[in-house]
């Protein structure tokens, strides 16, 4: 970390919700930049799982952005809030707010939203129903099997067994076996905690198609990342692409598949890795953008 | 509830003071001092639970992160034994110079506890809560890299990958730097050779252990005024599934909360 300047901010619907922006010191700080929003991992506060959101938000504001690291309501330091719409919604309406806050405070006029596991979910409904979020990093978020990916893991499960299949009269109990388990299982993610509130569902394919071809004609840039902890339900970097062939993603679409990770990045070595994977991603995504804007 | 930055402006710690919800406000603050490491993040929620507890009951609260820890300044790996110590003083100055109150207490979660006890013989307290303490460094980080390796061993299954091809600083404990000094001043903690300094010290533990009792002897020998509040809890400190775990326990912060209201 540079010099980066750390404060703290209530906002929102009053006052209620706590937040922590980290800008980029003076020399490093740079005009046009979409502001960075860094969204809570299920139940725990915006400092992240192992202090990710810290770190990456450091690291993030070191490239010149300005980033904001925040909890939702009822979660970390933020009040609970009385009304009672459903979990999803109130997530929108409060990433909402915070760009709401950072438009005023900071003059912030596009985002990007950061969301690992249920902060993937919020991030994709953020970026579907706002249109100033013009990127988005899915961490662990959304994924829908192609018939490659059954293959695969057809494969890997024969690799595994394929001595024990030439036993005499038990690979046909084998096969049963390995069949059932690549069934898809039940599409639910769930949060650090049993709470209802804090699992997401995978939506129908179909509205993921709708929603993914709105923010390719809004030219958002997508990076996917997923894990180990994910390859029950993906295991290529192309599946995302191959699973969507009516849809165009043009340049707006990386994947990236950390095979040694966990699922909330606990080894440093995959964290490094994580790190200067959104870095790139940034400089590729928006840094011609910066660069054209300097030029000007 | 008010979240700021406080302290020295190179080492900006990251607190939030509550003030009291009650009508009655009671000339006493707290101050708690959360666990280290993967700990701190696992006894977030309670301790924000814990919080609500106390404001209700008339006290002013100070939730704050150590340097290198939470949102304070400060890469993970540069924390220790002696700037967490430093941190909790400047805590302390700031709690008594927001609230003004006479009385300060403080509650400190496994090796925030022992912080708290250290802090202790420095700065007479009112109240003090050791909350499954960490009573000796060195065990301690054992138990840690134990974990770790534990860890580790399941997750090399887990990817079906060779242990040798996961990179590994050795120095990590469930996502956290802790580099070899840092470790040192951690080992080097005993709490049975500390000189506590409070009006009433609560040993509130959630299992019965033999270090617990040696502690309780030790501390009743050195004639503290000390009281052993037993709350039996799931494990959530030891063993590698224990990470998975967060603390939920209502019957220990009320044991904790009456302790600070009422002394029993």
């Amino acid at each position: 970390m540079g010099a980066d300047v750390e404060k703290v901010y209530t906002f929102g619907m009053g006052n209620s919700l706590v937040g922590v922006v980290t800008e980029p010191e003076a020399s490093q700080q740079k005009q046009g930049l979409p502001t960075v929003i860094i969204l809570n991992s299920g139940l725990i506060h915006h400092v992240g799982p192992h202090r990710l959101a810290v770190e990456m938000a450091r690291d993030i504001a070191d490239q010149g952005y300005t980033v904001l690291r925040f909890d939702l309501s009822a979660i970390g330091d933020s009040q609970t809030r009385k009304a009672n719409p459903s979990y999803q919604e109130r997530a929108v309406g409060e990433i909402k707010e915070a760009m709401d806050f950072l438009g005023k405070q900071k003059g912030s006029e596009k985002f990007i939203l950061i969301g690992l596991c249920t902060g993937a979910d919020n991030a994709h409904r953020a970026a579907v129903a706002d249109e100033r979020v013009t990127g988005c990093v899915f961490m662990g978020g959304y994924a829908y099997p192609t018939r490659h990916t059954y293959f695969l893991k057809l494969m890997e499960k024969v690799k595994k067994v394929s001595g024990k299949l030439f036993i005499a009269g038990k690979w046909k109990n084998f096969i049963k076996k390995w069949l059932r388990k690549l069934k898809p299982r039940k599409q639910v993610i769930s949060g650090p905690e049993a709470d209802d509130s804090y699992f997401w569902k995978l939506p129908d394919k179909n509205v993921a198609i709708k929603d993914y071809a709105e923010l390719i004609s809004r030219k958002v840039h997508m990076l996917f990342l997923f894990t180990a902890s994910e390859l029950w339900m993906i295991n290529y970097p192309g599946q995302i692409r191959d699973s969507f062939p009516t849809l165009d993603f043009e340049d707006l679409l990386d994947v990236e598949l950390y095979r040694l990770s966990d699922h909330t990045y606990t080894f440093l070595s995959q964290r490094e890795l994580l790190t200067a994977r959104i870095r790139q991603w940034l400089e590729n995504s928006y840094g011609q953008q910066r660069l054209e804007h300097d030029v000007r | 509830m008010n979240p700021f930055f406080f302290g020295d402006t190179n080492k900006q710690l990251y607190g939030v003071y509550h003030p009291p919800a009650a009508q009655q406000y009671r000339d006493e603050a707290v101050l708690i001092c959360y666990p280290t490491g993967e700990e701190y993040i696992r006894t977030h929620r309670v301790l924000t639970q814990l919080t609500g507890r106390l404001t209700s009951l008339g006290f002013h609260v100070l939730r704050f992160d150590y340097y290198g820890s939470g949102n304070s300044a400060g890469r993970t790996d540069e924390g220790d034994v002696s700037q967490w110590l430093q941190d909790i003083k400047t805590a302390l100055t700031e709690l008594k110079d927001m609230s003004a109150v006479s009385r300060l207490s403080v509650i400190g979660v496994r090796f925030g506890a022992a912080l708290a006890a250290l802090a202790s013989s420095e700065t007479r307290l009112n109240k003090l809560v050791l909350w499954d303490p960490v009573t000796d460094g060195e065990a301690y980080v054992q138990d840690m890299m134990d974990m770790e390796q534990a860890l580790l061993e399941q997750h090399r299954d887990r990817i079906n990958h060779s242990i040798t091809e996961m990179p590994h600083t050795g120095n990590e404990f469930f996502g956290f730097h802790f580099p070899d000094a840092v470790l040192e001043s951690i080992s080097g903690v005993k709490l049975n050779n500390v000189i506590m300094q409070a009006s009433s010290i609560s040993l509130t533990i959630t299992e019965e252990k033999p270090v617990y009792k040696s502690l309780l002897e030790n501390m009743q020998q050195k004639n503290l005024p000390v009281v052993c509040n037993y709350v039996p809890n799931d494990d959530v400190w030891h063993g590698v599934e224990s990470l998975k775990l967060a603390l939920i326990s209502p019957v220990l912060l009320q044991s904790i909360a009456t302790f600070l209201a009422d002394g029993g």
